[in-house]
């Protein structure tokens, strides 16, 4: 039987080189701001250079740009691949891609201009909150579309995973940035006050469970039974697992907001479903290690897999360490600390950069049409510039947050604060400087894949890439839907 | 028992199914916590004496939201004893119904500010934003220089104060129309410093001038 | 109203649960072990692999 139909490999090929371009341009700018909180001179008296206006730049350049590039791009590889089917509406698909590069430079050209809504994680104003919403739309579009095209009856896990990240986002997304526009530039959330800090946080803390957590958990389910050579340890697991997570999470939102105004009730309960979540978040950090088990040999030779296992060590201990910083006793002490960067950034470089970078480095050489990586050697490098650079990172702000939260609540003998506010800054400034150089091993890191990736990609520049055909499985029996035919 | 697996599969099998139960599951707990927060919600907005920022202070407060200060400044003093101690009573919800965004922040670089109003003169304000280290020798907050050579655009303001009256916080026509003359030959510089210096203030104390 | 909204709370936390252990249990005695093991192998399934 001729067999014509491909996978579209192109739109993945541009979602791979525009994660590269932003995760070196999204912790550059975070090395920058880092590098201003240790010297303030950095900020040159420039208004768009300064700390406050370009810190959501790196956030947004991070999250959204590189997180969001390469969860677009390794979904469409993943979906295509376990449906047997060409991705629905090509079009649509390369949209999504500029579409979603749009978005990423107007926010990042906006913000430092002050054109900014200040909520936290979703700092870009309504114009560019609708152009997000649109693109987002389109890509569930797609990726729906997809599913409902694929020639393998089972949707397997990692895409409900990926759909649940693309529902919940486009939820996520709405509901918290309903505003009334003043300008083009300028305008008010409808939700004030406590409300706000409930909507704002009920969002960010999901950003972190179905962007940075659901979607990449999609990826991770994918690429790392296929990294380890292994099929998944446990399939029931990962089910189980699935609807603890997509069902508790959303609870938890309030622990962001513990001893403050906000209703009792609603700590209680965020508090409460916080420790509930370790169950769902152990449970993927263990499937994902097991998957692994008996082929540990294997991970000492591939770096990829290297990035997958410290990956799902530091996934497993970022949850832990959340579920903890929940507890109210150890929150009233790891509240606006550095700790909370330190919790924030061991899930960013250790879990969420890391099964990212991984799972780049097991797709590029099939997207790009290569046997293998340009180069393994810098891989292995890469490997150890960002988990050094990540130690440094994680321990120097982990010292410094509870430095701070110890000298914040220090009284002496007489019940007085030991210390002003300010001897708390120079206290943890030695911290502020160790962490800038993890920043920058991390950032060097990023330039290496970088290049890797770019000779990595010579036959793609070139044009000499042979589209994938897509294997059409024997139709079983009483197979509903049935399968679509191959196209002529 | 396979009867059951059979349901199961019925999600597992169909991409909609499987769609519409996860948005559900995911919608509850959001739903179940913050339905409530709008009821309550109308509760503090009635709390006696508080009232809208006066333009101002308004304009200041955008100044505020706009240089991105709460990366490192919170507003929101928690109940407990470290707390109050260092920055005095702790926050309430009434404080900030006029905060859109809010601005408790997430993160101190720098101290809470909640109820910074008065605690520094109106003079060390300038000087500490113009120059930080000028004042704090140990300080890491960059200057806001440019603050001080921007005119504040009384029209601008007007349009923001008729759509917070759209969004319901009460000000009346007069407070619209006396706000050009309000904010008359004002800097960004003085609106963030008054701004600055209403924080916290009992409401009786934050009326408009 | 704080007191009903603590129940209701409390209520949907206890079905939030039950659903979950209702989950584990029905996933792990529906017998459909050799399905789940060919599911578990999907990944591995790819055309590059056969080719």
């Amino acid at each position: 039987m001729p067999n014509t139909e491909t996978y579209n490999d192109r739109v993945v090929r541009l979602f791979l080189l525009a994660a590269a371009v932003w995760g070196v341009v999204g912790m550059s700018v975070g090395v920058f701001v880092a590098a201003q909180l240790a010297w303030p001179a950095l900020n040159f008296d420039t208004p768009w250079l300064t700390f406050s206006r370009l810190r959501p730049d790196h956030t947004f350049g991070v999250i959204f740009a590189f997180g969001g590039s390469a969860l677009m791009g390794t979904c469409y590889y993943v979906v295509q691949r376990t449906g047997h089917t060409r991705l629905a509406l090509p079009k649509l698909a390369t949209l999504t891609f500029w579409g979603w590069q749009l978005v990423c430079v107007l926010a990042m050209a906006t913000m430092p201009f002050g054109i900014t809504q200040s909520k936290e994680y979703a700092e870009p104003e309504w114009l560019i909150d609708l152009l997000v919403a649109a693109v987002w739309v389109s890509f569930g579009t797609v990726f729906f579309a997809t599913l409902a095209r694929r020639r393998i009856k089972h949707i397997y896990v990692a895409n409900w995973y990926y759909g649940a990240f693309i529902i919940a986002v486009a939820l996520l997304h709405i509901v918290n940035n309903i505003v009334i526009p003043v300008s083009l530039t300028k305008s008010y959330p409808v939700y004030s006050g406590t409300v706000d800090a409930m909507v704002q946080w009920w969002y960010g803390h999901n950003a972190v469970a179905f962007f940075l957590t659901a979607g990449f958990l999609g990826m991770m389910y994918y690429f790392v039974p296929r990294q380890a050579q292994q099929p998944l340890w446990s399939y029931r697991f990962s089910i189980v697992n699935f609807w603890a997570l997509i069902s508790v999470y959303m609870w938890a939102g309030s622990h962001h907001l513990l001893f403050t105004a906000l209703p009792d009730w609603v700590q209680s309960v965020g508090m409460a479903f916080s420790i509930l979540l370790l169950m769902p978040s152990w449970g993927s950090a263990a499937n994902g290690l097991l998957t692994f088990n008996g082929s540990w040999q294997r991970v000492a030779s591939d770096p990829a897999a290297k990035f997958m296992v410290m990956a799902l060590v530091f996934y497993a201990a970022a949850t832990t360490e959340g579920s903890l910083m929940a507890v109210k006793t150890v929150n009233s002490l790891s509240h606006y600390t550095d700790w909370t960067v330190a919790h924030v950034h061991s899930g960013a470089i250790g879990w969420v950069a890391m099964i990212t970078i991984g799972s780049l480095y097991a797709m590029a050489p099939r997207a790009l049409g290569r046997p293998a990586m340009h180069s393994k050697r810098s891989m292995e490098l890469h490997f150890w510039m960002h988990t050094a650079g990540l130690i440094l990172y994680v321990a120097s702000m982990w010292t410094a947050g509870v430095t701070e939260g110890l000298m914040w609540r220090a009284t002496d003998a007489n019940g007085a604060l030991l210390y002003p506010f300010i001897d708390s800054l120079i206290a943890v400034r030695p911290f502020y400087l160790i962490r800038f150089l993890g920043g920058l091993l991390i950032v060097g890191g990023m330039i290496v894949m970088a290049w890797n990736l770019w000779h990595t990609a010579e036959d793609a520049r070139a044009r000499l890439i042979k589209p994938i055909p897509v294997p059409i499985p024997e139709p079983e029996p009483h197979q509903v839907p049935a399968p679509v035919p191959a196209r002529a | 028992m396979a009867k059951g697996y059979r349901y199961f599969e019925a999600i597992e099998k169909h991409a909609g199914k499987l769609g519409i139960l996860t948005a559900i599951m995911v919608s509850i707990g959001g739903l179940a916590e913050i339905t409530p927060l709008f009821v309550e919600a109308h509760a503090i907005t009635a709390v006696e004496g508080v009232k809208p920022y006066d333009p101002l202070r308004l304009a200041g407060k955008d100044i505020y939201v706009r240089e991105g200060c709460y990366t490192c400044h919170t507003q929101m003093i928690r109940a407990l004893r470290a707390e109050t101690q260092r920055y005095g009573h702790y926050s309430i919800s009434s404080e900030s119904v006029y905060d859109r965004p809010h601005q408790w922040g997430s993160k101190r670089t720098g101290p809470d500010l909640a109820r910074v109003g008065g605690k520094y003169s109106d003079e060390w304000q300038r000087l500490h934003l113009m120059d930080p280290r000028a004042v704090v020798k140990a300080s890491n907050m960059p200057g806001y220089p440019w603050l001080a050579g921007e005119k504040i655009d009384a029209g601008d303001i007007v349009a923001r104060m008729r759509a917070l009256r759209r969004l319901g916080d009460p000000y009346t026509d007069e407070d619209l129309a006396g706000a050009p003359a309000a904010l008359e030959g004002k800097t960004s510089l003085d609106a963030l410093v008054a701004y600055l210096q209403g924080l916290g203030l009992p409401p009786e104390a934050q009326a408009a001038p | 109203m704080n007191g009903t909204l603590l129940q209701v709370a409390g209520v949907a936390t206890v079905l939030l649960m039950l659903l979950f252990v209702a989950i584990w249990v029905w996933v792990w005695h529906t017998g459909h072990k050799p399905k789940y093991d060919r599911l578990a192998r999907m990944p591995m399934d790819d055309a590059e692999d056969r080719q």
